[in-house]
């Protein structure tokens, strides 16, 4: 029996050794490396070579909490959390809802609103520019035919250009949420609603009071997920704005990156990036205990 | 009765239609302005289909750039890419799901908190430890943190394997066969289906990866289309048309593998997301 136990621990070794490769070397490394770097005066050609790089205590992280460029992306990302995710929950679920009821040609809306998730971001973020454009794109075109006179500034304008990335981000990624509440909405029992409707319960009473607390696990699930990776938006920002006009799309990641490897300030770019780490950290632990209010399993 | 339902349903579907509409929208307006002239790129009303297309834009898309190179590139990352999650996954996802062994649950805890540890963390420790090794510029250094470790493919890969009976494995046991063949054997067969979305999924990973790309290649003739793609915002400022060429040279390989695969992407989608 001890003969076997060990020739399992061997072939779970074999099975594991290249993600254990992998996790160390791409995952733990890394993470550990940026908290060490984050304390020190990270010189970015010498490295640790002849004391050449300090450690200069809480002073990286003194610096993050007063650079406005990082200040600026974490409100924004904090806007972004706050009006952009339950705007994109609050459709994926409608349109989950009336793609799980009786319509024609449903598969074929599935292929459209998925298609613009597997879109690469810079192109079709490039794409949104054009559309987007202040003065000739087609959406201003529309608005303009339909009499509006203060016709919004979009990429070009301090005021709009961060919500007009929201609108690129929900648009992205509504199809991916649409697609996680209809399986959630699939495991919803047909019989809860034939019995509303035999109490006479209007479309909106059965919403209210069926569907949204049985997929309230998704809508948790979707909340944690799409929360976390708001925050990791870059690639689309620095197709349409690079963080302009002024700082007014700069985000915490966007932050990170010039900080790293437009002004090759590792140190500071690492105490950010541990601030980040810890404010995803903490957002999972307030989500997670905050669950048990309102998720029904 | 029977009629109010089907005005609901033709209610119901034209709302679906018009949102739908919205989602397609930019897709098709690329297209069609990448045939156009520039001065006929924002004319409205919108032509859907352009009355004088042309494909000068393309001609000078595929002579300026090297998007041969960037295809190559992107398409030689993706399949290492692909090729090595699914083995390295479904390797990891097979003995967490089969195999019993010291520290599996601490192991298994471990990779999934790897999920909670954002990009922006490992870059710049990644981008120290490409340069001090020689990494820098080669494609290495953007498909090596892939092919090694997605906590989600050896998550979805082990939920795969914990659905094949036990009394299969034990059985090809007796029959005489070591824990390879039946791995090999026995277990991966049984979750083509899961093979395939993962294969879907990480190719859609692969052909999209954006900031590895950008920081660790500068060299262009090592580039990949996502970020070579983005260069043509700053170098046609004002050349649309040529801006909606070159996303359409960037999007008609993985739109036509979304459609090509639809039905395994949205599977795997799903059951990645639902049994966590």
């Amino acid at each position: 029996m001890r003969k076997k136990k060990k020739k399992d621990n061997l072939t779970a070794f074999i099975f594991l050794s290249p993600s254990l490769l992998g996790f160390v070397v791409f995952m733990v490394y890394p993470f550990v490396y940026s908290i060490f770097i984050s304390f020190r005066d990270w010189n970015m050609f010498k490295g640790m070579k002849d004391g050449a790089s300090p450690f200069v205590g809480l002073s990286n992280y003194i610096e993050t909490i007063q650079n406005e460029y990082f200040r600026t992306g974490l409100i924004h990302n904090f806007s972004i959390f706050i009006i952009a995710v339950p705007l994109l929950l609050i459709l994926s679920l409608v349109v989950a809802v009336v793609l799980n009821s009786s319509i024609f040609a449903r598969g074929a809306f599935r292929t459209v609103y998925f298609l613009p998730y597997v879109t690469t971001v810079t192109a079709s973020a490039m794409v949104f520019a054009a559309i987007f454009h202040p003065e000739f794109g087609p959406i201003n075109s529309l608005l303009r035919g339909f009499g509006v006179r203060d016709l919004p500034g979009w990429l070009g304008s301090s005021k709009w250009a961060l919500p007009t990335i929201g609108i690129y981000w929900i648009w992205k990624n509504l199809g991916y949420c649409v697609l996680i509440y209809l399986s959630g909405l699939q495991g919803v029992d047909k019989t809860y609603y034939e019995a509303a409707s035999i109490d006479g319960a209007s479309a909106f009473q059965k919403f209210k009071t069926i569907t949204f607390p049985l997929v309230s696990p998704t809508t948790f699930f979707l909340l944690i997920t799409m929360g976390v990776f708001s925050l990791s938006i870059m690639a689309e920002v620095q197709v349409m704005t690079n963080g302009g006009p002024g700082k007014s799309t700069y985000t915490m990641a966007l932050a990170i990156y010039k900080q790293a490897f437009v002004d090759f300030d590792m140190g500071t770019a690492s105490s950010m990036a541990v601030i980040f780490f810890v404010i995803i950290l903490g957002i999972t632990i307030v989500q997670w205990s905050g669950q048990k209010k309102w998720v029904n399993y | 009765m029977l009629k109010n339902n089907k005005i609901g349903k033709i209610i119901r579907t034209l709302i679906l239609a018009c949102g739908g509409i919205v989602m397609i929208m930019p897709v098709l307006w690329m297209v069609s302005a990448s045939f156009k002239y520039e001065n006929q790129v924002f004319r409205f009303p919108i032509e859907w289909i352009p009355k004088t297309p042309t494909i000068k834009n393309y001609l000078r898309a595929l002579t300026e750039f090297p998007f041969a190179t960037w295809y190559f590139n992107t398409a030689r990352n993706t399949i290492l890419i692909v090729c090595s999650t699914l083995l390295v996954s479904s390797m990891a996802g097979y003995a967490f799901a089969k195999v019993n062994f010291k520290y599996k649950n601490f192991i298994f805890m471990a990779y999934i908190s790897a999920l909670m540890i954002p990009n922006e963390v490992r870059i710049i420790p990644q981008f120290i430890l490409y340069r001090n090794i020689g990494l820098i510029n080669t494609f290495w250094s953007v498909v090596l943190p892939w092919m090694l470790f997605t906590a989600f493919s050896i998550f979805f890969m082990r939920q795969a394997f914990m659905g094949v009976p036990d009394e299969l494995c034990e059985a090809a046991k007796i029959d005489g066969c070591n824990a390879f063949g039946i791995y090999a054997k026995i277990c991966l067969p049984m979750i083509k289906n899961t093979a395939v979305s993962l294969t879907i999924l990480s190719f859609t990973w692969g052909w999209n990866d954006y900031l590895g790309p950008k920081i660790y290649l500068s060299d262009v003739k090592q580039q990949v289309l996502s970020v070579g793609i983005a260069s043509f915002r700053s170098q046609f400022t004002n050349d649309y048309a040529m801006q909606m060429a070159g996303a359409s040279l960037a999007l008609i390989p993985v739109v036509v593998v979304y459609l090509v695969g639809q039905k395994y992407f949205i599977e795997g989608i799903t059951a990645g997301a639902v049994k966590g």
